[in-house]
């Protein structure tokens, strides 16, 4: 009996030590945490060089006859000319050219064109401008002509005169080659001042900025829109390393939100928002040009950058140790100027991307025997006029007081009116008195409030 | 030799041989099959810089590795559904806003918001019990949950968490859920007792929607959630103890249809200030990393 217990134990104990040897040399291994960084190759759209992140906001042409034309963004003669003036500025850096600085106006020198860039546009020294002056942002390139001698005049965005660049013949005949065989449908606009404006309304009226209204009658098509199409899980991956640790939140709207508690991403049917507070506190110290190579990189990493979206601005702001670049692109169609609540906007610093959002809208293709309605705008009296009759609505206690109009020019608006739930960009009206903008309806003078706009 | 000799040498020498293998495989900080999160070290160095940042630690850390899941919850809906018809069948008005719907009756006011908050008001309050400042936690729990079962607003999975007890006579007891076992620390009521008398009732309480298991995952171990904390928050200028770490689920208040949670450390320090580290990538979760729902910006042209 002893005997077999003996066997017994001699059989558990050889199978179990077979077991265990088994366990130590293929059993688990120790134990490593997963939930570390994974790393997902994504491609995305490459970056727009320097040289095509800074554009004119609007390019103005002294007219024959009285008058301006003005060229915007979406505009091919707009295009055309930009293209021209800005491999000039960086051919001359590259050639060496006769560059001057000091006192640089000229008497009797006709304007022919001014350009004014906003951002500004950084030149000297490792720039794509004029790389062999010294640094400057730039924010008025003019271009003057005077008893045969063309050269341009580039000024800071205070309007103080910093560089001059006396063009060879075949340089400035160029431009004018360009000027001079504009569509010839371009709206006469003119310049306000306040002379023009006194008893256009019952009070007192002072011009704040650089102006320009057309002339005459505008039309302008009511555009049919559809909202960007998002490739959600392309711009997960964007905003989250790790996605899989990213957690969903539906909300009631059918919005889509995703966080993994340090940053969210919202992503709606016709936007996006990001948010990463954590990052706030950090500085900025990257030099204004470089800055300018951030936002190319952030706006085509994360849904790229499209054609007729247009860098508005980027401003440095700081506020209790902390400090930020915000950059705001806006679309373009026709040379006018898209206004929506929600548009494309970047916050970031050395640290990285505190906020992101982003909204944009395209024109529909329509059939060609459909075509969109042609709005004929009213005047730049009448709506001048109508916005200064909502203002004193607006503020029935303030009759006395100067108005100062800061801002007035034709654009579209993204107005939510149709019962089907078409978006429209509506032909608009937008005019800033005392620093409010009011946006009235091209057509009609009817006023849009800001909340109807998408 | 004979075979019991043999059989006798042959036992004593296995027997060795799976002594040796059994030290390898399962020894603490050292097993092969033992999955360990925290080693010895690991454990000591923890303490030291918790010590130098003027933080001790209370309670022993569950050493093994963990495994956890993201968990998708939605408000309790049952929850509201029994206080809403207990409400109807005492004849309770109803009023509504933008975001909750208010049901007032005879000296209770409930606020039902969309966000799944429920807002439970007595005036001019109910009494619990004689000197409530007097009784121990225990028997004011008792009381506590007696005075919610019998007015139909005690929820399922109900787990007592701790007792506030201010000088001015203010008592707040805090409960969160269990789901499966399991805490939910997003979920919490909270019933304040003021002069022997229950005044307001707050509870926001999920249920579980699903488990997404195919997303489980191995969660940070104690001790690095204790490190992310310390750095988050620094050093403290007074000592101070950490009273509890445990893993459990945690999120900020959404007002969505669903959402899911991830696997927290809480760490509950003197005084009941709690903190939540995200099990899965050691951040310390907050309340305000959601974009805001609409941002209006400015119109420029």
């Amino acid at each position: 009996m002893i005997e077999r217990i003996k066997s017994g134990i001699l059989f558990l104990l050889v199978g179990l030590s077979l077991f265990m040897t088994y366990q130590l040399w293929y059993g688990q291994k120790p134990a490593q945490l997963i939930a570390e960084d994974v790393y997902e190759r994504i491609i995305v759209e490459k970056p727009r060089p320097l040289d095509t992140v800074v554009t004119p906001a609007y390019i103005l042409l002294a007219a024959a006859e009285e008058g301006y034309y003005l060229l915007r963004e979406g505009d091919s003669d707009y295009a055309a000319l930009w293209n021209n003036i800005s491999i000039l500025l960086q051919e001359y850096g590259k050639e060496n050219l006769e560059v001057e600085s000091g006192d640089l106006a000229m008497e009797g020198a006709r304007r022919i064109l001014t350009a004014y860039l906003k951002p500004a546009l950084p030149v000297g020294l490792d720039l794509p401008w004029l790389s062999d002056a010294m640094y400057a942002a730039i924010g008025w390139v003019d271009f003057y002509s005077l008893e045969g001698e063309r050269w341009l005049i580039l000024s800071s965005p205070d309007r103080e005169p910093k560089l001059s660049i006396p063009l060879i013949p075949e340089k400035a005949e160029a431009i004018e080659e360009i000027i001079a065989e504009l569509n010839a449908e371009k709206v006469l606009h003119l310049s306000l001042d306040t002379d023009r404006l006194s008893g256009l309304v019952s009070r007192d009226l002072e011009v704040k900025n650089d102006i320009y209204v057309p002339g005459g009658a505008v039309f302008m098509e009511r555009l049919q829109l559809k909202p960007e199409e998002i490739d959600r899980d392309l711009l997960l991956k964007t905003f989250f390393i790790d996605y899989n640790l990213a957690r969903i939140i539906e909300e009631r709207d059918g919005g889509i939100i995703y966080t993994d508690g340090e940053r969210g991403l919202r992503l709606s049917n016709v936007s996006f928002e990001y948010s990463s507070p954590r990052l706030e506190e950090g500085q900025a110290t990257a030099l204004y040009p470089d800055a300018l190579n951030n936002c190319s990189s952030l706006i085509s990493y994360h849904g790229g950058w499209p054609e007729g979206l247009r860098l508005e601005e980027l401003a440095l702001s700081g506020w209790g140790g902390r400090a930020s670049y915000s950059a705001e692109w806006r679309m373009y169609f026709l040379g006018y100027p898209l206004l929506s609540n929600n548009s494309a906007r970047a916050v970031f610093n050395d640290r990285g991307l505190i906020h992101f959002s982003r909204s944009l809208y395209f024109p529909v293709e329509l059939p060609e025997e459909s075509q969109n309605d042609v709005v004929e705008t009213a005047g730049w009296t009448e709506a001048l006029q109508a916005a200064v009759a909502v203002f004193e609505a607006r503020y029935p206690d303030d009759t006395e007081s100067v108005l100062s109009l800061e801002s007035m020019s034709l654009a579209y608006a993204v107005i939510d009116s149709d019962p089907a739930a078409t978006v429209w960009a509506e032909p608009v009206w937008v005019i800033k008195i005392n620093g409010e903008k009011f946006i009235l309806r091209a057509g009609n003078l009817s006023p849009a409030e800001s909340e109807d706009l998408l | 030799m004979n075979l019991e000799r043999a059989k006798a040498i042959l036992i004593i020498a296995f027997a060795g041989l799976n002594l040796f293998l059994g030290y390898q495989l399962f020894w603490p900080d050292f097993g092969r099959l033992t999955r360990v999160a925290i080693t010895a070290d690991q454990m000591r160095l923890t303490e030291s810089m918790l010590n130098e940042n003027n933080y001790f630690l209370e309670p022993s850390l569950d050493r093994a590795v963990q495994t956890s899941d993201f968990i998708t919850v939605a408000p309790d809906l049952n929850y509201q559904k029994k206080i809403i018809s207990s409400l109807i069948e005492k004849g309770a008005s109803l009023s509504e806003a933008d975001n909750s719907v208010t049901f007032r009756s005879e000296g209770e006011i409930v606020t039902i918001h969309t966000s799944g908050l429920v807002r439970l008001i007595y005036s001019p309050g109910h009494h619990l019990a004689d000197n409530t400042a007097g009784l121990e936690q225990r028997e004011l729990r008792v009381l506590a949950e007696q005075f919610l079962s019998d007015r139909n607003c005690l929820p399922e999975g109900i787990m007592f968490d701790y007792m506030e007890k201010s000088d001015d006579g203010l008592i707040v007891l805090y409960y969160y859920q269990v789901i499966d076992t399991v805490p939910i620390y997003a979920s919490q009521l909270k019933v304040i007792i003021e002069s022997d008398k229950v005044y307001r009732v707050e509870a926001y309480w999920l249920e579980l929607v699903d488990r997404i298991p195919a997303r489980d995952m191995e969660v940070i171990s104690a001790t690095e959630a204790l490190t992310n904390l310390v750095k988050e928050l620094g050093p403290s200028p007074d000592p101070i103890n950490i009273i509890k770490i445990e893993l459990g689920y945690f999120s900020g208040e959404y007002d969505a249809e669903k959402w899911e949670i991830p696997p927290v450390w809480r760490i509950v320090l003197e005084g009941q200030q709690c903190y939540y580290i995200n099990a899965f990538t050691g951040n310390l979760e907050k309340d305000t990393v959601i974009p805001e729902q609409t941002s209006n910006s400015s119109i420029s042209t």
